[in-house]
């Protein structure tokens, strides 16, 4: 039983460093966008995972321009 | 008689010191050893940016074999860096060293190196892909293990 113990450790020992990992990694981040369109429609743009992203609009008129201000989450 | 056996016991000591062997011997078993030391790189790949041969590892090489030693490269994802949870979102990739040039990975790459032992070789690896703007990849992590195996030929 001893001999086939120091045996199995000698395989072992003879096996380590025959075998090597190299991880690979890479994130990217979350980007969010909008964009007008030419007659004042929103298109919105997101490279999240299952999540439509909902800007907040704000419209005020000051001196008669209507200014619009989005805020994207 | 008594005188005759008495003559062969007085002899034979005298004989067997005469000449004699003594046989030495030692045994070196057989070393193969590989180690891969990622770079920062590796860990921090900029998606958005091509690569060519941006530096992401040492790959040493050891084996003391007589006929050589062969090493096998493979990917867990086929040579592709993989979205961690979108399976579809990938980026395609090739890794090369000074020796071995330029390799994809779509299936197991071997590579063979006759020569007799001891060797103590380091390389460096370097990776290769083309950058896609982020706000074109699903956000997330994107991961692949490359896994070098050693042994002798």
């Amino acid at each position: 039983m001893k001999l086939l113990f120091l045996s199995l450790l000698i395989s072992f020992s003879a096996l380590a460093g025959q075998s090597s990992s190299l991880i690979l990694r890479a994130r990217v981040p979350a980007i969010y966008s909008v964009e007008m369109t030419p007659n004042g429609g929103l298109v919105t743009h997101s490279n999240q995972v299952g999540r439509a992203p909902k800007p907040t609009i704000q419209t005020t008129l000051r001196n008669g321009v209507r200014l619009v201000t989005v805020t994207h989450p | 008689m008594k005188k005759l056996l008495l003559a062969l016991l007085v002899a034979s000591p005298v004989w067997a010191a005469t000449t004699d062997t003594l046989l030495l011997k030692g045994t070196v078993p057989a070393v193969l050893d590989i180690d891969v030391v990622p770079t920062t790189l590796a860990t921090t790949l900029p998606l958005d940016t091509t690569q060519i041969n941006g530096y992401v590892a040492d790959v040493n090489v050891k084996w003391n074999t007589v006929s050589g030693a062969k090493v096998v490269i493979t990917s867990a994802n086929g040579g592709q860096l993989r979205h961690s949870s979108v399976a579809t979102s990938v980026i395609n990739y090739t890794l090369q060293t000074p020796s071995a040039g330029t390799f994809a990975l779509t299936s197991p790459q071997t590579f063979s190196a006759p020569i007799a032992g001891p060797q103590n070789i380091t390389e460096a690896l370097g990776i290769n892909y083309t950058g896609v703007p982020y706000d074109l990849l699903v956000e997330g992590d994107y991961t692949d293990t490359v896994t070098f195996t050693i042994s002798a030929i």
